[in-house]
Order: C-alpha cells, then sequence, then structure tokens
C-alpha cells in the first residue's frame, strides 16, 4: 500500500505517461511505462506461448504494436488492455502456427465475468429468492463442482486445502471451481427469467 | 482487507509470492478468487507457474528484456537527435528549389551571361566548391540561360521578381558562405572593366567561350547564384548590362545557336538514393529497383543506397524486395527521398489444386438461338393466336420434323403425325420466322442436326 503511494508520487501514473506520449511521440515514457508490466506481459506471453525466447519476442512485438496503436487509441485502464493486446497476439501467434492448446478456458471468456461482486442494492426478497436458487441450483452441480465451490466460497479455502480436502488434483480444482460457477450463473440466470 | 483486494487488483510481486509458496492459505484464496474474476491476473498467475514448472529465471529473461527495450528506444531517439542534419537538408533544399525557381522565372539573360562570363575568365576552379549537391545535370538549370538568351528583349526583370532574388539570396548567402562571396568579389571586379574593354575583344571571349561549349556551360551555370546576391549587385549588373550590350548579344547569338540535341541528352541523369524498413527506418540492402522498359537495374549496398544511371524525369521504377511490399515511383529529380518499403505480412497463402472441367461444351444439340425457353413461349403464343384468328380449323397437334444444317437454315420440314395439312403449313411458317437456329456442334464443329417439335393448336 505505502509503497503505491510512494511510487504515485514520485513517478508518473498510466494515464500520465499516456497522455505524455500521445503528445510529443516520445519513445523514452512509452518505454518507461511499458518496463513497468513487463513481467506481466512476460508472464502472459509465457503462459501462452511456453517458450521463453519466443514470449520475448512476443514481448517486443507487443511494445511495437503499443507504438502505433497508442498514438491513436484512448485507453482507460492500461493494464487490462495491455494484457489483452498482449493476449491477442500471443494468440494469433498461436494460430499462425496451428498448434492446438491442450489447456482448457483458453478461448473461453465467459468464465471470468464477475460473479461474486453482484450490485449489492438488492431488496431482501430478491436475495432471499437467490439464495434459494442457489441452493437448488448447487444440488444441480456435478459432485466434484459442487465441493469445490463450497469449500472455497463458503469456508474460503485456497486451492492447495481444498485439493488435500478433497484428494482433487490442485488443477483440477481451478477447473472445477470454473465449470462451477458458470454453471451456476446459467442455473440462476434460468430460475430468474422463469 | 479483504474488501480492499477485491478493488485493487493485487501486484504482480503478490503473485510471485503466491507461485513461491509463501502467503497465508487465507491470502492465497484472496488471490486466488480475484484470478478467477479476472483474466489478466489469471493469465499472469499461470505465466509465472508455467515458468516456475519450466524452470526458467524470470529475472534473468527481464533483464534482458529490459535491455532490448532500452535499445529500441535509443534507437529511435538516435532518429530524432540529428536535428543539424535535418536543418542542413532543409537549407540545401530551400537552396535548391529557390535557385531554380529564379532560374526557371528567367533572371535577366544579360547578368546571367556577363556574370557568368567574368566568373569563368577569373576561376573556372569555381565549380566543385560552389556546387550545391543537386547540380548534377538538371535541365531546367540548362534551359534557363539558354531560353533566357533567346528573348533578349526583357531585359528588365519585374519588380515582384527582383525581391523574390533578394530574399533568395539572403538564403544563398547564409547556406553558403565562402564561395558566392568569392563570386561575388569577382563579378564587381570584372563588372568595372567591360565598358573601358574594346567592344572586339569582348566578343573574342564570347566565341572562346562558345567554343569550349559543354564544359563551360556546366560552369556557367554554376555560377548562376551569383548574380542573385543582393538587389543592388543586381542593379551595378544591368547598369554594365547595358554598356556590354553589343558583346552580350553576340554571345546570345553564340549560344542560341548551340546545338538543341544537347539539352535531350541532358534531360538523362543519375538517380542516387536510399531504401529503407518503413517501421524500424533501418537500411535495407539488396533491394532491386527496376526502371520500367528497360532490363537493367540496381540494387541496394550495405547501407541501403543505391545509384542508377540514365534515369529520365517521370520514368517509373519498381522498388521491390523479398518480404517487403514492391513500390512503384515516378522520377522527379535526381534526388529521391529515402524510399520506404512496408513489410509484407501476408502468409504464403495454402495451395489450392483445383481440376477444371472444359467449361464449353464440344458437343451440343441443336437450339433455338435464343434458348429453349422463349422459343417455347413463342411457340405457344403463335399457336394460341393462329386458333383464335381461325376457330373453324380443326384443333389439334402437329409433330414437325426439319434439319437445321452447319449454316444455320432451316430444311426438310416433315409432318410425323400426318397432321392436318393447315396447322402443319403454320407450325412451318411459325418455325421459319421463328428464331434462328444454332446448329449442333460435334467436337466443336457444326454439323446438320436434326430437330423435332411438337406444337399444340388448341
Amino acid at each position: 500500500m505505502f509503497l503505491k503511494l510512494f511510487r504515485r508520487k514520485t513517478t508518473l501514473t498510466d494515464t500520465e505517461y499516456l497522455s505524455e506520449y500521445r503528445r510529443t511521440g516520445d519513445l523514452t515514457s512509452l518505454g518507461e511505462l511499458y518496463e513497468r508490466h513487463m513481467d506481466m506481459v512476460f508472464a502472459v506471453c509465457f503462459k501462452y506461448l511456453r517458450d521463453d525466447e519466443e514470449a520475448k519476442d512476443a514481448v517486443m512485438q507487443v511494445f511495437e504494436q503499443l507504438i502505433s496503436d497508442l498514438k491513436t487509441h484512448e485507453v482507460q485502464n492500461f493494464k487490462s488492455w495491455l494484457h489483452s493486446v498482449a493476449r491477442n497476439y500471443c494468440l494469433m501467434q498461436l494460430r499462425q502456427k496451428r498448434v492446438t492448446v491442450g489447456d482448457e478456458g483458453i478461448f473461453e471468456n465467459e468464465a471470468y465475468e464477475n460473479f461474486v461482486a453482484e450490485p449489492p442494492e438488492k431488496e431482501d426478497w430478491e436475495l432471499d429468492n437467490q439464495l434459494s436458487d442457489l441452493g437448488d441450483c448447487l444440488q444441480i452441480l456435478a459432485q466434484e463442482q459442487r465441493r469445490s465451490v463450497e469449500l472455497f466460497y463458503f469456508q474460503q479455502l485456497c486451492y492447495q486445502q481444498i485439493a488435500e480436502q478433497t484428494g482433487f488434483a490442485i488443477n483440477k480444482v481451478k477447473s472445477y471451481l470454473q465449470n462451477g460457477k458458470r454453471n451456476l450463473k446459467l442455473c440462476m440466470e434460468g430460475k430468474q427469467n422463469g | 482487507m479483504a474488501k480492499n483486494k477485491k478493488h485493487t487488483p493485487p501486484s504482480t510481486d503478490l503473485l510471485r509470492r503466491y507461485v513461491a509458496g509463501t502467503l497465508s492459505p487465507m491470502e492465497q484464496h484472496q488471490l486466488e478468487k480475484a484470478a478467477l474474476q479476472n483474466q489478466q491476473i489469471d493469465d499472469t498467475l499461470e505465466g509465472l507457474q508455467a515458468l516456475k514448472a519450466a524452470n526458467l529465471d524470470e529475472n534473468a529473461a527481464l533483464e534482458d528484456l529490459n535491455q532490448r527495450l532500452r535499445q529500441r528506444v535509443r534507437k529511435s531517439e538516435r532518429k530524432f537527435l540529428p536535428y543539424y542534419y535535418a536543418s542542413a537538408a532543409a537549407v540545401v533544399l530551400t537552396v535548391g528549389l529557390s535557385w531554380w525557381l529564379i532560374q526557371k522565372e528567367g533572371v535577366p539573360e544579360a547578368d546571367s551571361v556577363t556574370s557568368a562570363i567574368a566568373v569563368e575568365k577569373e576561376r573556372p576552379a569555381l565549380k566543385p566548391e560552389s556546387a550545391p549537391v543537386p547540380i548534377v545535370s538538371q535541365p531546367p538549370r540548362l534551359n534557363a540561360p539558354m531560353t533566357a538568351s533567346r528573348k533578349p528583349s526583357l531585359s528588365k526583370p519585374s519588380a515582384a521578381s527582383q525581391i523574390r532574388e533578394s530574399t533568395d539570396a539572403e538564403k544563398v548567402q547564409q547556406a553558403e558562405p565562402p564561395v558566392p562571396n568569392l563570386a561575388l568579389e569577382e563579378k564587381e571586379n570584372e563588372i568595372v572593366v567591360p565598358p573601358t574593354v574594346p567592344e572586339a575583344a569582348q566578343t573574342q571571349d564570347a566565341q572562346q567561350l562558345v567554343a569550349a561549349k559543354p564544359k563551360m556551360f556546366i560552369q556557367s551555370r554554376v555560377a548562376a547564384p551569383a548574380p542573385v546576391q543582393s538587389t543592388q549587385d543586381l542593379d551595378t549588373v544591368r547598369l554594365v548590362s547595358t554598356k556590354t550590350k553589343q558583346a552580350t548579344q553576340v554571345i546570345n547569338g553564340a549560344v542560341a545557336a548551340l546545338p538543341q540535341g544537347r539539352a535531350k541528352k541532358e534531360n538523362v541523369f543519375v538517380l542516387k538514393g536510399k531504401v529503407l524498413d518503413a517501421v524500424t527506418k533501418e537500411p535495407l540492402p539488396g533491394v532491386t529497383l527496376t526502371p520500367q522498359g528497360r532490363s537493367q537495374g540496381a540494387t541496394t549496398d550495405v547501407e541501403g543506397k543505391f545509384v542508377l544511371s540514365n534515369v529520365q524525369k517521370n520514368d517509373q521504377i519498381s522498388v521491390s524486395f523479398i518480404g517487403f511490399q514492391t513500390v512503384q515511383m515516378t522520377v522527379k529529380d535526381s534526388l529521391v527521398a529515402p524510399i520506404l518499403l512496408q513489410q509484407d505480412n501476408r502468409e504464403l497463402s495454402e495451395v489450392v489444386i483445383t481440376g477444371y472441367g472444359k467449361n464449353k461444351p464440344t458437343n451440343r444439340e441443336a437450339i433455338p438461338k435464343n434458348g429453349q425457353k422463349s422459343y417455347e413461349n413463342y411457340l405457344k403464343t403463335l399457336a394460341a393466336a393462329f386458333i383464335a384468328q381461325n376457330p373453324q380449323t380443326p384443333q389439334g397437334r402437329v409433330v414437325l420434323q426439319f434439319l437445321v444444317n452447319p449454316s444455320g437454315e432451316l430444311s426438310d420440314f416433315e409432318n410425323k403425325n400426318k397432321a392436318n395439312l393447315v396447322l402443319f403449313e403454320e407450325a412451318m411458317r411459325m418455325v421459319k420466322s421463328g428464331d434462328a437456329w444454332n446448329p449442333p456442334l460435334k467436337n466443336g464443329q457444326p454439323e446438320v442436326g436434326k430437330v423435332r417439335l411438337v406444337i399444340r393448336f388448341e
């Protein structure tokens, strides 16, 4: 927290860097900004490409893309925008190579839609209804998904602990959670719409 | 704390600690929850985990990346740095341009010729120093003195052009102070002399000059900036020029007699330039430049430079390089701006092998010119009209057979079903006056075909 405050005071924020770059076209400012997020970009690129040299090249290519894109685009949230640029670039690379990646969930975005952060201003009866719906829906879920969701969201355990308690593989826990969440959401929407 | 987490996404450092396994279960849970909601976090986390699984040193990679990034940034900085290059280029350009303009406008002809002589006599070695870059045989510059000298009646320049000359002259002075000054001094010296020099001597000079045509002419062009040093100078020169009118007229005559063919030859010049990558601005070696309609081209050297001889104005030159988009350019001047090539990102497309059937049938039945459908309609309407007009004729159908010969003529009509003769005659008339027929084809050759039509008169 302190670190964040400290940073803000001494250095420019992302937005300031961006407007600076758009005004002057000076690559130094863009370079500094990019340096900040490069670890993220590198990690993302490595996740998709699974090769450090390729990932490095991708990081540099993404920077080249920024040079031209940021001149024309108005970007609000730089970090998430940068993430999608990097992700799209990597997916494009993979598509060009015609390599299929076995990692499930790479091409689905819906799993990430905000599920927990629902707007809080709901009537009590509405909430009651939703809770009962949730109970019903939980029963529909497959056994592994239900246990994972319960342990994760109700008991607030981490993957490690869930894996220990249930004996599921740790990377399975995550996909159970993602799929369980999606199924729950579909089920709840179905109930609300009748 | 928990609530805080929801709004501020965890930093990459936190993610690293998660991967390293130094977080408490509660913190892990918070992070996992955030990752489930935010794909950016999820991707980063998975990337870090993958890095760890692959046993790769993230710091070393980042260090390397930082270096590459700085290099990249510095490289483009270097591009911005040499302002003096840009300004020098701008000055040279303006000087060249203004000079060209002046010459084109038609500088007072007597002035340019006299001053040219002055410089010529005193300083033949002036050329290499004073020559600004684009001097290499520019057709307009050659033509200017010639055309000017062809119309001696226009001896006084307009006020407007005087002003332009003076402003341009200032620029010239700025750009190349040493040499033009020299020329100026010499010109002044020379200018004082002419009135006292016998006319004969002048004429002789002029004749010698003309005798030395090619070399000298270039030099006189070189000396051309001299007359435009300042308006004051211009005035003195003009003053002198009227005094030496006779001499100059002799020169004019001589100059006008110069072979016209040379102007044509001078249009051919040498084109020099550079080819760069449009994105990285790096020189591209080995780029091929081919003037259209000629086989001999040029390629760029290691620094991306090329020299292309025998080029004419408005020549089309195609600039191509593997992996880059080919550019067509039209020659305007002996100097070209750096040619930028765009990378060609097209992938090589997959090869599609298609088998083509013959699209023109070589065998064909005899058919009416406008197609079967319209022919049928035609027969129907005519048959109906006939029935309507001749209600007393017995109705029925006619099976009509005839031959279509290779030239499309119809013959040998036969009444195949022995139908009523009136109907048969009518059917024959209809067919004969209807659409023409295309003969049948066999192996592409027309031949005689037999056609059988059924016409209903009902």
